[in-house]
């Protein structure tokens, strides 16, 4: 096991104690596991680097300075690291990531501390390792990244997240002991019948739930702040964690030359303009989808007027809290003399709607149903 | 030389040719009620050991007419019979040691039997008891009741020999259905129909609810040489369960969701060989039909049997018996693992032995099971109106999930991490006194480390049948 972390993790304090290590020691014979990993990316984004996989355990670790004989000075010393123990190469859209049973010195430091419910209202103590893609910018070959207090320019562009994460049980005799024949029945059920402290899990409140292992742990890329805030901050991300179209928007309305300005323009649109449409710069019409950056445009009809929607949203991140900034250009254009470039009905849907011409109608941004 | 006898010695036979006085011993030695085990229909009780055995809810004077039963007060009422079986007890705990629930109990078995007409009896058997006197005053007492109507009739006369037929529902009592590899000493409501030529009987049970809240038994038997051999075929049905979903059903009953049932079926055979009256083997075999595959179990049990071991000298009986038993993985009636639960927790349950086929259901999806049990009692007579008397059961479990490369671990219930092996030793030992010799009625001291366990009312479903913690108990018991 290669270890990374931004203090030494042999440094890792809060070795748990005893009795945590007889615990383990209770486990010698489990077998790690691997779980299969299926990674999406959207269309609107690139890989100009390597893609790699990592499993990592965020954790409490003593800060270089402190560890050099300093023992037991307490909780000013540490600080928060990660430890890397399996790095790889993505090469299949599908793949399996191994999963081995951790030093009870690294989980008993692991990162945020969750439970797991066995039923009723019996838990036990579990640790989530973090199972991570990321943009290997530095071709390093290995996990470097900017935070943790690291310097590396690697970039996090999928995690996995309380939808679907991995889950480990130090102590998972004490909870098949504990959780009663129903829960042992559960758990080989959701194992695929394997004898693994490693178990699917899904966020069920503040509390894990196990879930069955009947497909790959799915990884969406985005090219955003999130997954790697998502990791520093703990999984304790705030707010947005991709960009909402729906977000509160500024709207600015352009109203072309033809067209009566002050019929369109009023307290809806503080900014409000007329302009040439033929002599303006052409707006960016394009889907755009990266995981920070939305696009969406929608067009719409009225007696005497077709409306042009872009909505832009943008995700953006600070102190493990995200919150999208949205804008919207509402262009009116006369039905009789659109400009060359007016892309309705032809690269922009027209949208059919009651709602308001300066709004997005979200049934028609769902994808039609296939026959 | 070795003959097939209907089950169970009875100590009526050994009495009737001893004279008058003798009698007094007779009423006294070996188990109380024990005379008429095995002659009741569908009388599950253990012929072959010294416990105590309860009354059965039928053909009451049938079990009281006998001699050594003469103290019952109401076998002589017309067509009405009375009996009753009354105690109290009291628990002192050991160091480290909990008491059980029944640690300041009394408990009036009490059964009423009109006969309505010849051959139609309506049995009433009512359980009046009090688990605890910590509780408060009559705070937990309780009285449950059960009712058999037991219709028994001559139907036919084929060649000179009747064929009758016997009909019960729906308290049956104690049920064992074969040698007791499936169903052993488990009281139960449902229905027993049979019809019975020269000692060949054509038997079908129905039971409502067995080892869980969800499971209906079938059955359909046939035996011959007065059930010392039997073929018997079993339906299991159980609620289609998920994983973990038990519990939530079982306490969140939802008449609005239904359940798909599933069953799982057996064939099997028994056979008992009594090699004197004081020696007999008993063997099971049991098959659970799922095609292609078919899982087994089969028992053993061997039982030597002295009432009265040295009749020259003083009374002493004594019981030794050993029973072997195999469950395949996959056997038990369930593909979902949910802990088997008994009802109801009486203290007439430590009249059986810990060694039962609910303890191997839990975990039957998982291991193949094996147990080797040690049984012992005795009763020796001390002194006049005073005896010593002792229980004790070895039993000796192993565990093994027989799936190739497979390393599935389980905690069950009182044996701890499986696979493994574990053993587990019972046993109760003490001085009875009984102040009117001639009489059963008896006061005792002991100690032991099997007693009944349950939850606070004797009929909410437990999933420990016992407790083991040792204790000292001292009871009284009349018999009515």
């Amino acid at each position: 096991m290669r270890v990374v972390a931004v203090a030494a993790v042999s440094t890792v304090v809060a070795l748990g104690g005893l009795s945590t290590a007889c615990a383990v020691t209770e486990q010698e014979h489990m077998v790690g596991s691997s779980v299969e990993v299926r990674w999406s990316i959207p269309e609107d984004m690139r890989l100009t680097v390597p893609l790699r996989w990592a499993v990592v355990w965020p954790a409490r670790v003593a800060e270089a300075a402190g560890a050099e004989g300093a023992e037991g000075e307490g909780a000013e010393d540490e600080s928060i690291g990660f430890a890397l123990v399996a790095d790889g190469l993505v090469i299949s859209e599908v793949f399996d990531i191994p999963l081995s049973v951790p030093d009870a010195s690294l989980w008993t430091a692991a990162m945020p501390v969750e439970s797991l419910l066995l039923g009723g209202k019996l838990t036990t103590v579990c640790y989530r390792p973090r199972i991570l893609l990321y943009l290997d910018h530095d071709h390093s070959g290995g996990f470097a990244p900017s935070f943790f207090g690291g310097a590396g320019e690697d970039q996090v562009v999928a995690i996995d997240g309380d939808g679907g994460s991995i889950c480990f049980l130090p102590d998972l005799e004490s909870a098949l002991q504990g959780g009663g024949l129903e829960f042992t029945d559960t758990y080989y059920a959701m194992t695929d019948r394997r004898f693994t402290p490693f178990v699917r899990v899904i966020a069920y409140g503040a509390d894990l739930l196990m879930d069955r292992e009947v497909s790959p742990l799915e990884l969406r890329l985005a090219d955003s702040p999130v997954p790697g805030m998502d990791l520093a901050c703990m999984r304790a991300v705030y707010g947005s964690r991709s960009p909402s179209i729906f977000a509160t928007s500024r709207v600015s309305a352009f109203v072309d030359t033809p067209l009566e300005t002050g019929t369109f323009c009023g307290p809806i649109f503080p900014e409000c303009q007329a302009i040439s449409f033929e002599a303006m710069d052409i707006p960016d019409v394009s889907s755009l989808d990266n995981g920070t950056d939305l696009r969406v445009a929608q067009c719409r009809t009225a007696e005497r007027v077709e409306v042009l929607v872009v909505q832009q949203a943008r995700l953006e991140c600070e102190d493990c809290s995200c919150f999208t900034v949205a804008h919207s250009d509402v262009y009116f254009a006369e039905p009789s003399a659109l400009p060359s470039w007016w892309p309705c009905g032809d690269t922009v849907l027209v949208c059919e709607s009651d709602l308001p011409l300066y709004t997005l109608d979200p049934q028609c941004l769902q994808e039609p149903a296939s026959e | 030389m070795p003959s097939m006898a209907k089950r169970g010695p009875t100590s009526s036979g050994v009495c009737r040719p001893m004279l008058s006085f003798v009698l007094t011993l007779c009423v006294i030695q070996g188990a109380v009620n024990a005379s008429t085990v095995g002659e009741v229909f569908n009388d599950g009780r253990d012929a072959w050991s010294l416990h105590d055995q309860k009354l059965m809810n039928r053909q009451l004077r049938k079990q009281i007419d006998n001699e050594d039963q003469s103290f019952r007060v109401g076998r002589d009422l017309g067509i009405v019979t009375v009996a009753a079986d009354g105690g109290i007890g009291a628990q002192a705990a050991m160091p480290n040691s909990a008491l059980s629930r029944f640690h300041g109990f009394f408990l009036l078995d009490t059964y009423w039997a009109l006969q309505v007409l010849q051959g139609l009896d309506v049995n009433l058997n009512l359980n009046i008891l009090n688990p605890s006197a910590s509780d408060g005053y009559r705070f937990s007492s309780q009285t449950n009741a059960g009712v058999g109507l037991h219709l028994h009739r001559e139907v036919a006369t084929i060649a000179g020999a009747p064929l009758t037929l016997d009909f019960v529902g729906i308290d049956l009592d104690v049920v064992t259905l074969g040698q007791g590899l499936l169903i052993e000493r488990v009281p139960l409501e449902g229905h027993a129909a049979s019809l019975d030529y020269r000692g060949v009987e054509l038997r079908e049970l129905f039971a409502g609810r067995s080892f869980w809240f969800d499971d209906d038994v079938q059955t359909l038997s046939l035996s011959a040489l007065d059930g010392a051999i039997e073929m018997l075929a079993v339906i299991w049905l159980t609620d289609d369960l998920l994983p973990g979903m038990a519990s939530s059903f079982q306490v969140e009953s939802d008449p609005e969701v239904t359940v798909p049932r599933v069953a799982a079926y057996y064939l099997g055979a028994s056979a008992e060989l009594e090699l004197d009256e004081h020696l007999r083997v008993a063997v099971e075999y049991s098959g659970r039909v799922r095609p292609p595959v078919l899982k087994n179990a089969v028992m053993a049990r061997v039982d030597l049997l002295y009432r009265d071991l040295l009749p020259t000298w003083r009374r002493v009986a004594l019981h030794v018996g050993y029973q072997f038993r195999f469950y395949q993985r996959g056997f038990g009636p369930r593909d979902t693992l949910v802990t088997p639960t008994g009802l109801p927790n009486l203290p007439t349950r430590e009249d059986a032995y810990v060694t039962n086929s609910i303890e191997y259901f839990a975990v039957s999806k998982y291991f193949d099971q094996w147990s080797h049990t040690v049984m012992a009692e005795a009763d020796v007579s001390v002194f006049a109106n005073l005896e010593l008397f002792g229980e004790a059961e070895y039993w000796l479990r192993a565990l093994d999930d027989p799936k190739p490369g497979s390393k599935r671990v389980a905690y069950v219930d009182r044996f701890g991490r499986a696979p493994g092996q574990n053993d587990e030793f019972y046993y109760k030992i003490g001085l009875r006194w009984l102040p009117w010799g001639d009489l059963p009625h008896r006061m005792s001291v002991f100690a032991g480390n099997k007693f009944v366990a349950s939850l606070y009312d004797a009929t909410i479903p437990d999933s420990r049948r016992f407790d083991h913690d040792p204790l000292i108990g001292v009871e009284a018991e009349v018999f009515l």
